[in-house]
């Protein structure tokens, strides 16, 4: 349990850096991926709704916390779309390319498009199809393409931390 | 209750309560509970700033092989500037001699001895696609306060919005949440600068609210007005790039290029209130 929330740390520490300091290196027509997204997506495939769903509240508030504006959308819409995911991940041939791409492009068109139609229109923001169009879509794409290296080295940590698990309760018994 | 505990909706619901009731306590940018933010932010900052330098350094060496094959081109170009240069400078003088002569008048130096200047470098950009917001090296332990002016050598990048410890966050004037009281140098007229999501990502800004009367055309230079009680006068924000005339009395806006590269900002000047 003490390794699971130190890797959990690490990884929310770590994806958040990543976001801030590396990911606008890799803009595509002013468009950065969101490895915090995509991240949360490879937990909810892998984990229970459990684990998916503290993973999407503190990769969500990270998020906002960077941000710096109102703290809590990103937390809610992470929260819940793990919360959807980890619920029917059994179902599917997660390790598919295609299932994998799918998931990342889905996944971030679902939480953008709720995010700007939370942010922008209570502002009565008049341009949302153009952000869905220049910014969402892109966005989706560039995260559906991030998913792939992301999704074996995640599932290697959370096979180790299973491990160790294993092993403690061996011991314990 | 122990059942209504155990029921997995109850607790989503319970979730989905306390998250909402965060995002409205945290709306206001001087919330206390901001706070919170210190979580990532300490721990991140260190972090933040190797993999920035790392990061910069790669794309450095990226960046050098491109610039080659560019500055043959541009030196071509550039030995013919020069002359035109030349005679430009000469202009540029006299304009300098007019401008500081005019600075003065407006008492623009005397404002500016109030503020301390903290020079501070950028360690992370925005993360997302929506906002213009970055953070800055220094925090509350050096005196940075939210609302301080930040800017650079060249002119006005925004205000301070959020403080932690060690880091601050600085809301740039393309942000969508940024409005600026400003006024055209050439006609005096007052009016406003704000961020635009659409207009984010090439870096520009609009002016709102344009009224027939108001004397404005493309090349006009913007300023600061020093209303609002942010911003002190006289701060270039950036040239009018267009100005879009629609029937409507107040429809007409135009489209402001910052002086500021926001795509390039690496070092910022804070502006501190002197005690």
């Amino acid at each position: 349990m003490r390794y699971r929330v130190l890797a959990a740390c690490f990884l929310v520490l770590a994806a958040a850096a990543l976001q801030s300091a590396v990911m606008g290196h890799f803009e595509v027509f002013s468009v950065r991926p969101n490895i915090l997204i995509t991240l949360t997506v490879v937990i909810a495939l892998l984990r229970g709704p459990v684990e998916s769903g503290i993973m999407g509240i503190a990769l969500g508030l990270a998020m906002d916390i960077l941000m710096g504006k109102v703290l809590g959308w990103y937390a809610l819409l992470l929260f819940l779309l793990s919360i959807l995911i980890s619920l029917v991940n059994e179902k599917l041939y997660r390790d598919k390319l295609l299932v994998l791409m799918s998931f990342g492009f889905l996944s971030t068109v679902a939480v953008e498009t709720l995010y700007i139609l939370i942010i922008f229109l209570f502002r009565g923001y008049q341009h949302i199809p153009l952000l869905f169009s220049t910014v969402v879509l892109p966005e989706a794409v560039l995260n559906s393409i991030l998913i792939l290296p992301l999704f074996k080295p995640v599932g290697k940590v959370y096979n180790i931390l299973d491990m160790l698990d294993r092993k403690r309760n061996r011991l314990a018994s | 209750m122990r059942r209504l505990l155990k029921s997995k909706l109850f607790i989503v619901a319970l979730v989905v309560v306390v998250i909402l009731t965060l995002a409205v306590v945290s709306a206001g940018e001087g919330s206390g509970i901001r706070v919170i933010g210190n979580i990532i932010s300490v721990p991140i900052a260190p972090l933040q700033s190797v993999i920035s330098f790392i990061a910069e350094r790669i794309s450095g060496i990226f960046d050098y092989f491109r610039d080659v094959k560019i500055t043959k081109a541009e030196n071509e170009e550039l030995l013919q500037r020069i002359s035109e240069l030349e005679k430009e400078n000469r202009e540029l003088e006299r304009l300098e001699r007019e401008n500081k002569e005019l600075r003065d008048a407006l008492n623009f130096l005397d404002q500016m001895e109030s503020f301390e200047p903290v020079g501070c470098t950028i360690i992370a950009k925005d993360p997302g696609n929506w906002f213009e917001v970055f953070t800055i090296n220094r925090g509350s332990k050096d005196g940075i306060e939210i609302n301080a002016p930040v800017i650079t050598a060249y002119g006005l990048v925004g205000r301070v919005s959020q403080v932690d410890l060690f880091t601050s966050k600085v809301t740039s004037i393309i942000d969508m949440d940024s409005t600026v009281a400003a006024r055209v140098s050439r006609s005096r007229d007052i009016l406003i600068v704000r961020g635009d999501a659409a207009l984010r990502n090439s870096g520009l800004c609009r002016m709102d609210y344009i009224s027939p009367e108001v004397d404005i055309m493309p090349g006009d230079i913007i300023e600061t007005s020093g209303l609002g009680g942010i911003y002190p006068k006289g701060i270039i924000i950036g040239q009018v790039k267009e100005v879009i005339r629609n029937e409507g009395q107040y429809d007409s806006y135009a489209i402001i290029t910052p002086v500021v590269d926001f795509k390039r900002l690496e070092e910022v000047i804070v502006l501190k209130e002197k005690q």
